[in-house]
């Protein structure tokens, strides 16, 4: 499927801001399910910026606002074509426990994928499900099912009730949260079974709803998070809890790390007397290839 | 004389007596548990170590009042010399000095020998190790340490492992602690190879020890250490290609218990003092924002930890740090002195792993052993150590701080507990270590011996591979009495520590003849300059209008008859309130409370008490810019508001008369701190901007006075008014504390027409906003902003503005609109127009003066690109 894709940051600040720096994370890597066709970071007004690639293998734009300014926009525009994953079908067929010692070799490189972070704590009401849905015998095809399965069946879907500074032990209690939320609790009960996993940021076409004319709306909607966990042959295999499905073509990964604060798509700081708003859009639409 | 001496000057009382001699057997008793120090003066059989002898002898020579008396000309040399450390931060004007021990520390050449030795090896270890996990992380590929120490560290900074060290080293500036083994062994207690911190105290101590006891040093050869901080600029030099390169000292700030030492460092090596807000990325290259302009920085020695440098990289609540300061190291445009993710080293989880990575990494020995030092985040260690926990101190991986009670306090079962509880909440967070790695020493305190526990912290420079050299001194660090504490951050002080030559450098060719003494930083950091400028402001504000109440309370009280009063009040009313932006406009000045109120409201409210409150704020984020006197000043004005603020219940006499008091100190105090300033502060532009700031503040409240009793007086226009706007005009310029001068200036009765031109154009009067224009440009023009990009935009805009006020011809206006003209409720016309926009223009100053030189809004546009008009505002 080809998408086009815009997803505008918009900051807008009370009272002026002086000194913002940004860093943004909106390059969507070249895997196998996906290839970009065109791609363009736009920087309102025009600021230099330059580029690194972080420790989890993200390319960043870094960039400065050091005038004073009252509003500063970043549109990502790009075209992508996706096509459905490649599961590695022996590697989903390991048991769970064999999968785990299989990693123990290469343990240095996903050291960072098996680690609690302030936004993901292992352990806790995660120990139960990792025992629940990711025994040591199971597949880890159908633990990982199991897993997905159980955190779209137990969480709602509410929006608004969380936030990015909602502590996940709170999630847990209220059952409730977006797909960061979701994404999050994945994380930390793979993580807690001992299975490198990580947060992964990037855009879904929504449902296409339909006007009454038949042709397709356009829906303004937010940037999306999933998991990913690593399988062996030491693959990244895809899961989206907030859908319940193994992510196929209607996903467009950006960027990654060991939660939403790694993968953040736009971070930054800035000096100023007043607060701001920051309002994100994205619009993905599917284009004729 | 002999050993003996000493006890000559033991306390009479027995139980002191008896804790002495406890300190000679080496051993003390806590809680009836006998555990042993190493005794670091005495031997085994109570005699003196030789190496002590000329100074046991020396002090057992004087009387108690002799070493009394050196005692206190310490301690106030000390204090002379700004030294403190403060671990209360309340007190502003009152740091804790700085407290070092008549006693000083001695090693032998041996014993230094060893120690040095064995520092330097270490340090060269563990900078392979940095090298190694932050590149190809070898040791940690082939299993030689454990995994999870090294990468799970909260100190291990992933982002590290893209950037270049400066000049291929991780660490520069090294500092050390060591302790003793009972049996005198020197230990390894804890690296602080990321962050020497106390080096100042080192040499501050030895400057104090050399002018108090000077004749003490004749019986040792000592090496010198006070060209600690030469060499140090030296190396910091190293890290430029530039011949004179801006090289900075990155402080936390006054909230730092060590500010006394970043201050100091930076002056001795002639480098700015800067905290995270003076330093500003563009274009990937630091700049540090001065009065001159952006000057671009090539070097910073930090003295803040990774975890607080880049709120892009690190803890995003940082304030303390430079947002993109991490990709300028990533693009090799600046250096950070140590390297950032050395601080990996110095968590104390990886102590014990000394051995191991000097074997692999060196091939050698270790010189040195470590105290022993279990991770309780491993399992088998943590087990080990909860077995036997009363024989350990439970610390966190990094700071000051112990879990466990002092060594001389029990273990009693609630606080296991609670320490169980902890560790159990992050085991991996905290080490243990055995109790007892202090030795005992004497302190003199009052002139008598004390026994004391002490440790020590050494320091080393690496001036490239293979070449780092161990200052010949140290921070001895002594407890307080009864405590094993010996941390500076938990009330402790400290020694002069000695290093002996040996008898190859007799003549101590470490002692260089004086190098260039380095003059004091030219660069006035735009937020010296910004405090200053608002304290300025502030105290004027609250000069002004402690100055009017004043005089509304005198006059009321003894000069105004009742007509007066009623004419003058409004006039006064109006005017009043407004100052601050009107948030104070609810209050009146006509009843006794109103004036109450506007004096002594608390902060926010517009009083007299908040100006003063944020002019004090503003001075003490620059406390290290002010003298003694000036600051002393501030803290009366202060405390002029303390009692008041707690009375709540007054009658109106009293109130009337404590307004009036307070407000008269007031005025006196603002005119004394700038008297004070003038006569006891360096006159650099920073404190220039102050004056600026008064200048500033002073036009603005005359333009915005006159344009308030304007509005009064285009209400009572017309010949048929002459006599009640004679008193309105009257009223006003006793107000402002002028009618002397109207008649000195005049010699006529009041009229519009003179008073306006006096108070906008008369190039004397001291509240015209001629004359304060023009002392601010003057100031301007003097001041070090010479080469400031906003100068000249600054200086023209002043210019204009006199420029415009000038060539109004106000008694024509005056004549037209008022003298002559027809009274109107509504302010328009052309004098009412010229007056505003002379007002707004006036304030305008503040934007041209805060962009061109506080915030560097004007050098960060496109040179080519043509400024926007006014002061609208860029996007």
């Amino acid at each position: 499927m080809r998408f086009e894709i815009t997803h505008s940051t918009d900051y807008r600040y009370h009272g002026s801001a002086i000194e913002a720096y940004l860093e943004a994370r909106l390059t969507p890597p070249e895997t196998a399910s996906q290839s970009i066709l065109s791609h363009r970071i736009e920087i309102v007004p025009d600021l230099p910026t330059t580029h690194y690639t972080d420790t989890f293998g993200n390319p960043v734009a870094f960039f400065s606002h050091t005038l004073r300014h009252e509003r500063l926009a970043i549109h990502n525009r790009l075209v992508v074509e996706t096509r459905a994953p490649h599961l590695p079908g022996e590697a989903l067929d390991v048991p769970v426990a064999e999968a785990r010692q299989l990693f123990s070799s290469v343990l240095l490189d996903y050291f960072d994928y098996l680690q609690p972070t302030a936004n993901v704590p292992v352990g806790g009401l995660a120990t139960g499900w990792a025992r629940q849905h990711l025994a040591p015998g199971i597949s880890l095809r159908d633990g990982l099912d199991a897993l997905n399965r159980a955190v779209y069946e137990k969480f709602d879907y509410r929006p608004g009730t969380t936030d990015n500074s909602t502590p996940l032990p709170l999630v847990w209690k209220a059952k409730r949260g977006v797909c960061q939320d979701f994404a999050h609790i994945m994380l930390s009960v793979l993580r807690t079974a001992g299975l490198p996993a990580r947060y992964v940021c990037g855009y879904i076409e929504t449902e296409p709803a339909r006007s009454q004319s038949g042709r397709r709306l356009v829906g303004a909607v937010a940037t999306h998070a999933w998991v990913e966990v690593l399988v062996p042959g030491l693959q990244w295999v895809a899961l989206d809890p907030t859908n319940n499905r193994w992510c196929a073509e209607q996903h467009v990964a950006v960027s990654f790390g060991r939660d939403n604060r790694d993968a953040a798509p736009v971070r930054g700081t800035f000096k100023g007397g007043g607060g701001q708003v920051m309002k994100i859009k994205v619009n993905m639409r599917r284009i004729k290839g | 004389m002999g050993p003996r001496d000493l006890r000559l000057n033991l306390p009479g009382e027995p139980e002191k007596r008896h804790r002495v001699q406890q300190a000679k057997r080496g051993a003390t008793s806590v809680n009836g548990e006998e555990s042993v120090h190493w005794n670091e003066l005495l031997d085994a059989s109570g005699q003196p170590r030789e190496i002590y002898r000329p100074l046991l002898r020396r002090f057992g020579n004087a009387t108690r009042t002799e070493l009394r008396r050196t005692d206190e000309q310490l301690e106030a040399t000390m204090r002379e010399m700004g030294v403190t450390f403060d671990i209360d931060r309340d007190r502003p004007w009152g740091r804790r000095p700085w407290f070092c021990d008549l006693l000083p520390q001695v090693f032998t050449a041996a014993e230094w020998k060893t120690l040095a030795g064995g520092m330097t090896q270490r340090l060269h270890a563990y900078e392979c190790f940095l090298r190694d996990v932050y590149g190809e992380q070898r040791i940690l590929r082939q299993g030689i340490v454990p995994l999870h120490p090294v990468l799970g560290s909260p100190y291990f900074q992933r982002a590290a492992r893209a950037l270049k060290p400066p000049g291929g080293r991780y660490l520069h500036l090294a500092g050390m602690a060591v302790g003793r083994a009972p049996d005198g062994r020197m230990l390894v207690k804890h690296h602080y190879f990321s962050h020497a911190s106390g080096m100042s105290y080192m040499i501050q101590n030895r400057r104090a020890m050399a002018r108090v006891l000077p004749p003490a040093f004749l019986d040792y050869s000592i090496h010198s250490i006070t060209e600690a901080p030469t060499d140090i600029l030296e190396v910091l030099r190293g890290f430029s290609r530039d011949a004179d390169p801006t090289i900075v000292l990155l402080s936390s700030g006054q909230g730092s218990a060590a500010y006394s030492e970043h201050s100091f460092l930076a002056r001795r090596m002639g480098i700015p003092l800067v905290q995270g807000g003076d330093l500003l990325v563009l274009n990937d290259r630091v700049y540090l924002k001065t009065v001159s302009g952006l000057e671009r920085v090539e070097v910073i020695y930090s003295r803040i930890s990774d975890n607080w440098l880049d709120p892009l990289v690190f803890r995003r609540e940082s304030l303390l740090g430079v947002p993109g300061l991490v990709q300028c190291i990533r693009q090799g445009t600046v250096s950070v002195i140590n390297a950032v993710g050395s601080q990996l080293v110095d968590d104390r989880a990886l102590l014990p792993l000394a051995p191991t990575l000097i074997r692999y990494y060196l091939g050698e020995t270790p010189v040195l052993d470590d105290l022993e030092t279990y991770w309780l985040g491993d399992l088998d260690q943590r087990e080990f150590v909860l077995n036997d926990l009363p024989r350990f101190n439970i610390r966190p991986l990094y700071g000051e701080h112990f879990l466990t009670p002092d060594e001389n306090q029990p273990l009693d079962e609630r606080r296991q507990k609670a320490l169980l509880r902890e560790i159990s909440a992050n085991p991996a967070g905290f080490v243990a270590q055995p109790r007892g790695s202090t030795a005992l020493t004497l302190c003199y305190e009052s002139g008598r011996p004390q026994p004391r526990h002490q440790d020590h912290i050494l320091f080393a420079l690496c001036r490239g591979e293979g070449d780092c050299v161990v200052f010949p001194g140290a921070l001895t660090r002594v407890a307080e009495e009864g405590s094993f504490f010996t941390a500076s951050q938990l009330g402790g002080g400290s020694k002069d520590t000695w290093v002996e030559t040996d008898a190859d450098t007799k003549g101590d060719p470490a002692r260089r003849p004086a190098r260039d003494v380095h003059p004091p930083s030219q660069h006035v950091t735009s937020r010296v300059a910004e405090a200053f400028y608002w304290t300025g402001r502030y105290l004027e504000r609250a000069r002004s209008l402690a100055a009017m109440i004043a005089v509304i309370e005198s006059l009321e009280t003894e000069e105004l008859n009742s007509t007066e009063r009623t004419l003058y009040r409004p006039v006064w009313n109006r005017m009043l309130p407004p100052l601050d932006g009107g948030r104070a406009a609810k209050e009146s000045i006509s009843s006794v409370g109103g004036r109450y109120r506007l004096t002594f409201d608390p902060a926010g409210s517009g009083s007299v008490f908040s100006s003063i409150e944020r002019a004090i704020t503003n001075a003490e984020s620059i406390l290290e810019c002010l003298s003694n006197e000036a600051g002393g000043t501030l803290s009366r004005m202060r405390a002029l508001f303390d009692l008041p603020r707690r009375r709540h219940r007054l009658d109106d006499v009293q109130r009337a008369a404590i307004t009036r008091r307070t407000c008269e100190q007031i005025t006196e105090l603002v005119a004394q701190f700038f008297g004070v300033a003038q006569t006891t502060m360096i006159a650099d532009g920073g404190w220039r901007f102050c004056e600026i700031g008064e200048r500033i503040e002073r036009a603005a409240i005359t333009a915005n006075a006159l344009a308030t009793m304007t509005r009064s007086l285009l209400r009572s226009a017309g010949p048929a008014h002459e006599h009640a706007r004679e008193i309105q005009l009257s009223a006003f310029l006793r107000l402002l504390n002028c009618r002397d001068v109207y008649r000195r200036v005049y010699q006529m009765r009041i009229e519009s027409g003179p008073v306006f031109e006096m108070f906008f154009q008369n190039p004397m009067v001291p509240r015209s906003v001629n004359r304060c224009l023009t002392h601010c440009r003057e100031l301007l023009q003097r001041s070090q902003a010479e080469s400031a990009p906003g100068l000249q935009r600054t200086v023209a805009g002043i210019e204009t503005l006199r420029d415009a006020l000038l060539q109004v011809d106000w008694d024509k206006l005056a004549e037209r609109e008022i003298e002559h003209g027809q009274p109107r409720a509504a302010a328009r016309g052309e004098l009412i127009d010229r007056i505003d926009g002379l007002l707004e223009r006036t304030l305008g100053i503040h934007h041209l003066i805060a962009d061109g030189f506080l915030n560097h809004q004007v050098h960060m546009r496109a040179a080519n690109q043509p400024l926007l008009t006014g002061f609208a505002h860029a996007v």
